[in-house]
Formats: C-alpha cells, sequence, structure tokens
C-alpha cells in the first residue's frame, strides 16, 4: 500500500515535471492583456505566446498597440487587466526575475553621449548584477558582437547613424537576456548597418536567443522572422507563420508596374479601373492589388498607353506580407 | 550598489560637461572679480575722505563786538583745518579769492557775516558754511545771555574757541568684509542656488534620451535611480562649490571665517535645498524649458534681494519683507556673521529653513514619481 502511494506519487511528480517543460517551451505568454489610457483602449484583451527559440515579429501601424503591449511586458508601463508570463514567471510575482532575462533595443537610441561606447555598455549591463572581469569580459564580448571593437573609447557623438544603432543593440545584449525585444532597430540606417543588424539578429537567435521584432520595414520581418502576429488597434488580427498568413490571402493578387515618368501617373484613375483593391506608387513602382479572378491587366496596360506613360516593367506576383497587411487592414503598413 | 553605479554615472556625465564648470565655477569667479574690483570702494572700510585745509579772509569793523568775537573764534578753527585770517580789506581780500589765492572770504558785520566762494558746490564750502553757521548761533546765544549777564559774554566766546568744529566718526563698525570678500560669499551661495536649474532637468534628460526606459526595464527599483541621481548631483555640486570656495579663498584672500566645518554644513544644506528645489519645479513642470523658465525668474529675484549683485542697507517696507524671505539673506547673514563677527548664531536657523524647505519640495517630487509610469 505504502509502495503503490510512493509510486503514484514519483508519478504524479514526473507528470507536473514534463508539464512544466512543456510550459516552459513558451518564453512568453500574453493572457487578455489590457491597457487604457483614458477611454482609449491601447491594448484590447490581447493573447499571444512566443514560443523559445523563435524570431517573432510583431507588425502593425503607428497607434496599433505593439509598442504599448512591449512596455507592458517589459514592466514600463502597467497593464489594466489580464497576465504576463515570461520563463513560466507572472510579471506581477517576479519583475525583478523577467528585468534580468529580458534585453531591451528601444525604437530610439537610448545611449549616453558623453559616455563612452565601453563605458554606456559597461554600465547598462552593470545594473544587471554584474561586476569586476566578468562585466568586462560581457562588456568587450557585446562591443564584438556589434561590431565596435577598437571603438571602445570613442563618443557615440562620433558615431555614424549606423554605429549608434549596434551601440543601442550592445547596451541590450551584454548580459545576455533569453529573450531580446527589438523595436524598430533598423529605423534610419544605410543599407550595410541595417545587414549588419540583421545578421546579428539571426547569430543572437542561434546563440539561444529568443526574439520580438518589430519593423515598419515589411521584407525584414519577411526575410527574418519564424512567426510574424498582425496587431491593430490593440487587437492581434493574425499570425502565424508566413506562409500561414500569406495563404489568408486567397482572393486578390499583385500587379507591379514599372514606368519612365511616375509623375504622369494617376493613381485615383488607376483606382477606378474595375477589380482594382488598392494603389501604391513607390518612386517608379506602382503596385496594383487587384481582385484574383478579375481579368482586368488589358485595361491596366491600355491606361498607361492613352495617359502616354511608358511601361518598362510588368510583373505579376503572389501576395507579400505587405499584401496581407493591406488585406487585412486596409492600410499600407509604411503609411499607415 | 546600482545607486552608487547611477551617481558615479551622473558625476561622470557632469564632470566631462564643459557647460557645468563655466557656470557653476567659471562664472562666480569671474563675477567676483568684476563686481569686488569694480565696487572695492563701496566696501573699503579703509577708505578715506582726504581733507585739504581751508583758507579763508576775513574782514569787518575793527572795533565792533562782532569782529572781536569772531578773531577769538578764528583762533579756534585753526584746530579744525580752517585757517581765517585778517584780510587787509573787502576789495583786496576779493581779489586774493579770484585769483584762488585763498578758498573763501568772509565780511563780518553787525548784520551778520557773509561768505564769499568760488564755486557753491563743493565739500569744503559745506564746511565753512557749517564752521560759520556754528559762530552765528554761539555769537547770537552770547548776545541774549550778554544782555542779562555782560560779563559772561567773553567767556563764552572763549569757550567756543577751544572746540573742535569738524569730528570724524566712523560709521562702519571694526569688521567688515572687503568687496572681494562680500562678493566671494554672496556669489557662491547665489550659484549654491543655481543648482536647481541643473537638478530640474535630472530626470526629464534621461526621458529625452530614452535612457530612462532602459534603466526601468534593468532591474533597478525606481527609488534607487531616484537616489543615485540626487547623490550624484549633489557630489557633482559639492565639487564645483568648493572648488569655488577654495579658490576665491586661495586667489583672492577672501575670508570665509574660522569654522570651515560649519561654513561646510551650511553650503551642503543649501545645495539639497537648490536641489529639492529644482526638481521639484522640474516634477511639476512639463518640459525643461517651463522649468528653466521658472527657476530663472525666482533665481534671479532671489538673488537680487539676497544682495548678490550689491549690498541691500536698511531696507524698509516691501524692500525689507522680501529681502528676508530671500533665502540668500540667511546664508549671506548666516557666513558674513560667522566670518566677521565670529558669531554663529544665524547658522542653524539657516541651516533649518534649508533643510525645511529641502524636505517639502522633497516629499513633492517623491509623490509625483512614485505615480508617474516611467520616469
Amino acid at each position: 500500500m505504502h509502495l503503490q502511494k510512493c509510486v503514484s506519487f514519483f508519478i504524479l511528480k514526473m507528470i507536473r515535471l514534463c508539464m512544466k517543460r512543456v510550459e516552459s517551451v513558451n518564453i512568453l505568454e500574453i493572457q487578455d492583456l489590457t491597457k487604457k489610457f483614458g477611454d482609449f483602449i491601447a491594448v484590447d484583451h490581447m493573447s499571444l505566446s512566443v514560443a523559445e527559440g523563435e524570431i517573432f515579429g510583431f507588425l502593425g501601424s503607428n497607434g496599433a498597440g505593439k509598442s504599448t503591449t512591449i512596455h507592458m511586458i517589459t514592466g514600463l508601463l502597467r497593464k489594466n487587466k489580464g497576465t504576463i508570463i515570461v520563463l513560466g514567471k507572472n510579471s506581477e510575482k517576479s519583475a525583478t526575475f523577467i528585468k534580468r532575462n529580458i534585453g531591451m533595443v528601444p525604437q530610439e537610441l537610448a545611449i549616453y553621449e558623453d559616455l563612452t561606447a565601453y563605458e554606456n555598455v559597461h554600465f547598462f549591463a552593470g545594473l544587471y548584477g554584474m561586476r569586476g572581469k566578468k562585466l568586462h569580459e560581457r562588456t568587450v564580448e557585446a562591443l564584438k558582437f556589434v561590431g565596435l571593437e577598437g571603438k571602445e573609447k570613442i563618443y557615440p557623438r562620433n558615431f555614424s547613424g549606423g554605429m549608434k544603432r549596434r551601440l543601442n543593440i550592445a547596451c541590450a545584449i551584454a548580459h545576455r537576456p533569453k529573450l531580446i525585444i527589438m523595436d524598430e532597430p533598423t529605423v534610419g540606417i544605410d543599407p550595410q548597418s541595417r545587414k549588419y543588424i540583421l545578421d546579428s539578429v539571426r547569430k543572437l537567435n542561434a546563440m539561444g536567443c529568443t526574439i520580438i521584432y518589430t519593423s515598419h520595414y515589411m521584407e525584414e520581418v519577411e526575410e527574418i522572422c519564424t512567426r510574424i502576429a498582425i496587431i491593430d488597434h490593440g487587437k492581434i488580427i493574425a499570425e502565424g507563420t508566413k506562409e500561414q498568413l500569406k495563404s489568408l490571402i486567397t482572393d486578390s493578387k499583385l500587379i507591379v508596374v514599372d514606368v519612365k515618368s511616375p509623375e504622369a501617373v494617376d493613381l485615383a484613375a488607376i483606382q477606378a479601373i474595375q477589380g482594382v483593391s488598392n494603389v501604391q506608387l513607390d518612386d517608379q513602382t506602382i503596385q496594383i492589388h487587384t481582385e484574383l479572378g478579375v481579368n482586368n491587366l488589358n485595361h491596366l496596360i491600355a491606361h498607361f498607353i492613352q495617359n502616354g506613360i511608358e511601361i518598362r516593367s510588368l510583373d505579376e506576383r503572389e501576395p507579400n506580407l505587405e499584401t496581407v497587411f493591406l488585406t487585412l487592414t486596409g492600410r499600407n503598413l509604411r503609411d499607415a | 550598489m546600482n545607486m552608487l553605479r547611477i551617481a558615479r554615472k551622473e558625476t561622470k556625465q557632469h564632470l566631462r560637461d564643459v557647460r557645468t564648470f563655466v557656470f557653476m565655477v567659471a562664472f562666480p569667479i569671474l563675477l567676483m572679480l568684476v563686481l569686488g574690483t569694480a565696487l572695492s570702494n563701496a566696501f573699503n572700510p579703509d577708505a578715506q575722505f582726504t581733507r585739504e585745509d581751508i583758507h579763508v579772509l576775513y574782514t569787518g569793523p575793527v572795533k565792533s563786538e562782532i569782529m572781536k568775537s569772531f578773531g577769538e573764534f578764528a583762533k579756534g578753527t585753526a584746530n579744525s583745518g580752517i585757517h581765517l585770517k585778517q584780510g587787509v580789506d573787502k576789495r583786496e581780500s576779493l581779489k586774493q579769492l579770484k585769483q584762488d589765492h585763498v578758498d573763501g572770504y568772509v565780511e563780518v558785520s553787525d548784520q551778520g557775516l557773509h561768505l564769499y566762494v568760488k564755486e557753491r558746490s563743493g565739500v569744503g564750502n559745506s564746511m565753512l558754511q557749517g564752521i560759520l553757521s556754528a559762530f552765528a548761533d554761539r555769537y547770537h546765544t552770547a548776545l541774549t545771555i550778554a544782555k542779562t549777564v555782560p560779563d559772561r559774554m567773553k567767556e563764552i566766546m572763549a569757550a567756543s574757541s577751544k572746540h573742535d568744529y569738524i569730528a570724524d566718526r566712523a560709521i562702519l563698525p571694526e569688521r567688515q568684509p572687503d568687496s572681494i570678500s562680500y562678493y566671494a560669499i554672496v556669489m557662491t551661495t547665489m550659484i549654491t542656488m543655481y543648482a536647481a536649474m541643473a537638478a530640474s532637468s535630472l530626470f526629464m534628460e534621461e526621458r529625452i534620451l530614452h535612457t530612462a526606459s532602459r534603466l526601468l526595464i534593468a532591474p533597478v527599483h525606481k527609488y534607487e535611480i531616484f537616489i543615485g541621481k540626487i547623490a550624484g548631483s549633489l557630489v557633482i555640486n559639492g565639487i564645483c562649490i568648493a572648488a569655488v570656495v577654495l579658490f576665491s579663498s586661495v586667489v583672492f584672500d577672501a575670508n570665509w571665517g574660522q569654522h570651515p566645518g560649519w561654513l561646510a554644513l551650511l553650503l551642503l544644506t543649501e545645495i539639497i535645498f537648490a536641489i529639492s528645489f529644482g526638481l521639484g519645479i522640474g516634477f511639476i513642470t512639463k518640459t525643461p524649458a517651463t522649468a528653466g523658465a521658472i527657476l530663472m525668474i525666482v533665481l534671479q529675484v532671489m538673488s537680487f534681494f539676497g544682495g548678490a549683485y550689491f549690498k541691500i542697507e536698511n531696507p524698509e517696507g516691501i524692500m525689507k519683507i522680501l529681502t528676508q524671505l530671500s533665502p540668500l539673506t540667511w546664508e549671506n547673514n548666516a557666513i558674513l556673521k560667522m566670518a566677521y563677527a565670529d558669531d554663529l548664531s544665524a547658522l542653524l536657523p539657516a541651516m533649518y529653513m534649508n533643510i525645511g524647505f529641502a524636505i517639502v519640495f522633497m516629499a513633492l517630487s517623491i509623490t509625483i514619481f512614485r505615480k508617474r509610469e516611467g520616469l
């Protein structure tokens, strides 16, 4: 009888342990999260989970609620309702533990111009309880990781925009967080620095960090994220892998027209053509979202010819994330 | 530990900021030098008025009573540096006056005294007029007495001849600060109050730099950030004020008294008051520009009525109230009394006031800081 009890106790323990392991696969779990600013609901009963090892893309227009959500996860804002669980710990009960395991790369540069690159990283990393040799090693390691080795003694005011962005990242990763939240880390930088940062994100992920990545650059999200959530008006309106999101769009296609004289393009006239749901002009390229099954290509070509607009190339494409976002929210991400 | 780290970071940042040193150290030293030199005469207790002897001729009816009395009176005025000498006649005496051989001429007659001088203004003329008025008063008194007791007239007039008509009295007490020492003290207390300016943007600065988010995301308590930043500000202001005091003491030879410990304590409480005041204003305003504008006005008024630009002596009415309300008046009085009268009685009240106001503004800041999301 006693042995039976012991065995059943052991089995129960094992089951609980296994369940705990299963639970811990999700590094972040958000349930029914709500945040109000007066009468305005910034985050509306949002539920979300991010698995360990993911690069999770967070897409949303300005004011959609993604920064508010990020600020609640990091403890910068108090939530009105809901639960946030990071690494299996509740944010209310284990705030310090969670903070120790999160690294945040804010959208704006958050560095001190009057401290050297080394001093910036050393100071912020020091706030996570490290000191002495370990702190020095981690500082050097973080600076090396973002390609700022040899620039330790330089003040950020003498850095280029891209270098400052990289220092911004170094300050967030020196304490080796398990979850890194990157809020628009590539805003306003040159293509070379952008490539460097995207490679760094992949490397960090390969090293075992889970990453939540927000960006206005759809192609970046498409390139690096393993799973994506689209947020609008404080709610998640779609969530899944790129393929899963694209599969949501079965009723439209994208026609990309490259023209010689974009100034002559009348977007309203194109929009009026049968089947066209949305038109955007980006430099010399016109993106025309049109309903699937409506054969309006002849009409479109005729419109360009009649208006004396020379077509350099015309391409019919499968829906991309931009199309998905546009279809789901009715707005273009960059214009929103 | 994090508190110390934040305080160290704060100190390091300010030590590298040239503006801090220009404003908190170079500016008061320059003002001390400029005002102390420019207004040195207004303060120097050793400054003296050099009075040259005055030479005056007089004429009149030789045998008259008034002429005899004036002659007696003239003998006694030499002590006062006024030399009255009988002239040949009126015409010759006026000629001497016109040729600048004498400073004045007095025509004595039964109708009274007529004084001739080349210019109406001047200290010498005033003294001469005063001395002649004194003679006239005495002569009238003597005449009145002579009507009843004729024998005493000669005695009265003789007594007047021994009189020293010009008495020098020092208006200032024995020990007063010279201009450099005065401005060393008032500029130091003024610039200490200006610590409020930097304190008002202590937290706003972190918000503007977006480093506030980084600090709050880290496992650091809000109170650690609060105390750390204030401690850093305290250290840097302490260094600046100590530098100003030492510099003025060594280079300008300013007198700070014989109680360095009390002086340090008083200035420390003033720094705490200034930081709390700046913080309070920073927390109740929305932008650094608004806080800066409010503080600039308040500090300027405070400095003016506190005697930072010039000494306000014996104010009356509303001026007296405003002067007494300025914290700089408390600080300056306490230091001046300590340094020049070895009187420590004003120190503790000034320190209590500093700490009292610091507590009020600090409580206000903490209340807002705790309620606020973020820094």
